[in-house]
């Protein structure tokens, strides 16, 4: 009897992830298929398309953009692609997804330091005092490439072992931005690199250094409607770089 | 009899198929030289390392840790202790790592007492815990519960005492169940992912699994991802078979 019992759950979980699948909303309106760090600011672009052209709300599927693009080529159903460096987009032009002339760059955003309120960081000299819990991205996702790129230009204000100071005091590298943010929000780590976009809706939960403009590192996002898109896919692309659309980018820490 | 098992292989073929088919898929899509590649990486020998250690080391404080819960479980009706073992195993894995936080992150209970434990490798061995002791807690509770309590009376009258009962009557009796257990227990320790992301972080050598290890992958080299896949396939099942063949009580 027990047994039995304990298979049932077994076996509950087992259908988990595929009832989860199916718990996906179905709507008329378009796919988004974006960076997780866009998630936000493009509920609110599609927010202010749809009080424009009337048309029902688009479902947004947000993710490492690297990911996004593989499950793009897999299959996955989309209209708009928005992703945060131009790699991910390579890959699905390269796919004959998305015709490359229709790529479109629709925002930038600065790299900052996020802190954690109570640690005892007060410039970026000091995320390289030993014992300091640093997080960073993945070398491998966009966000990663960009901090390490970071590192070596501050290296130019702090001293040649700057970079290596910094990254030996990193405690983890995650997969995505997002994660990062989470750690050092949550309070475990002091400190991680971020963009300054994903800091915005934080408000005082988190402390942000700024980097100064000569070494400043900007990610520049692009996008593009796939080639088998619903027909107002490129019209909604147009919509997002237009002027309209510029105060949306800015009140979400992006320049458009 | 045979025609009605057949039968009933009929009607498990979807559930089999469901099962097996993604795997064989995983098979397809990787190439022998990218497995062995992926074999001879740095990054994925540490991070393989790390799996296989943290993950017998779960095992093996499932076993020191459980075995006495299990024995107290499986004697009188405890609901609100089975309860509190059997929920890790449905909870999704983002709140097992967002639960541990609040005992050993930074402003957890423990964490804001100085016993710091994110980002290190006992993160990891604690989130492995987590998940994998109630399977085999459930596992031996459900050995144990099986076993008819006349034979140990009988043994007793014969002569035999507490621990002789224990030694040579309860642990084989309920020894394919454990076994089973052992086995659960160490395949999703293997393969925990969640809650060692959120709690312990993803430091190379440290804290980065090989399940974490192909979840950075996939983001942006899915066909490392792949081969690192089937490397962690291959070695939960090497583990297994092992586990199977090697733990026979003397």
């Amino acid at each position: 009897m027990q047994r039995r019992r304990f298979l049932a759950i077994v076996a509950n979980l087992a259908v988990w992830p595929a009832v989860v699948a199916c718990s996906r909303t179905a709507t008329s309106g378009l796919n988004l298929t974006v960076a997780s760090s866009l998630n936000n600011v493009m509920q609110a672009l599609d927010k202010a398309y749809q009080s424009r052209t009337q048309t029902p709300s688009a479902s947004i599927q947000a993710g490492g953009s690297g990911a996004l693009a593989q499950q793009i080529i897999d299959g996955a159903a989309s209209d708009v692609f928005a992703a945060a460096d131009h790699a991910a987009m390579d890959k699905v032009v390269a796919a004959n997804l998305i015709d490359a002339s229709v790529v479109k760059v629709i925002a930038h955003t600065a790299l900052v330091v996020a802190v954690r309120p109570g640690a005892n960081l007060l410039d970026l000299a000091a995320l390289a005092t030993a014992g300091v819990k640093v997080v960073m991205a993945d070398q491998t996702v966009p966000a990663g490439k960009y901090g390490l790129t970071l590192l070596k230009n501050l290296a130019k204000s702090y001293g040649a072992d700057y970079a290596a100071n910094v990254t030996a005091n990193v405690v983890s590298y995650e997969a995505n931005v997002k994660a990062v943010l989470q750690k050092v929000s949550n309070g475990d780590a002091d400190a991680g690199i971020v963009y300054a976009s994903d800091v915005v809706s934080l408000g005082d939960k988190i402390k942000v250094l700024t980097i100064p403009a000569g070494s400043a590192v900007i990610a520049e996002y692009v996008a593009a409607p796939l080639r088998y898109a619903a027909a107002n896919a490129p019209d909604f692309v147009d919509f997002i770089t237009s002027d309209r659309a510029k105060p949306i980018w800015q009140k979400y820490g992006f320049t458009a | 009899m045979p025609t009605k098992n057949r039968m009933m292989l009929l009607l498990a073929l979807p559930l089999l198929a469901l099962l097996s088919l993604p795997l064989i898929g995983l098979l397809g899509r990787s190439s022998a030289s990218e497995v062995w590649l992926a074999l001879g990486s740095s990054a994925v020998h540490d991070a393989l390392g790390l799996s296989i250690i943290t993950s017998f080391i779960t095992v093996a404080l499932c076993i020191l840790l459980g075995t006495p819960l299990a024995i107290w479980l499986s004697h009188g009706q405890h609901p609100w202790t089975t309860l509190v073992v059997d929920l890790p195993t449905v909870l999704p894995p983002a709140v097992a790592g967002l639960a541990l936080l609040s005992l050993f992150g930074r402003t957890g209970w423990f964490g804001s007492q100085g016993l710091l434990l994110a980002f290190t490798t006992t993160a990891v061995v604690i989130a492995q815990l987590f998940v994998a002791a109630p399977l085999y807690v459930r596992a031996t509770v459900v050995a144990l519960n099986a076993i008819d309590d006349d034979i140990g009376h009988a043994a007793q009258i014969d002569g035999a005492d507490a621990w002789q009962v224990w030694r040579f009557i309860t642990i084989p009796l309920a020894w394919p169940g454990i076994q089973a257990g052992i086995a659960l227990a160490l395949a999703r320790a293997l393969g925990e992912f969640g809650a060692t992301a959120l709690f312990a972080g993803s430091l190379p050598g440290r804290t980065r699994t090989l399940a974490l290890a192909i979840y950075v992958a996939a983001e942006t080299d899915p066909a490392a991802a792949i081969a690192m896949s089937v490397v962690l396939l291959f070695t939960a099942m090497a583990l297994l078979f092992f586990m199977k063949n090697n733990t026979v009580v003397a």
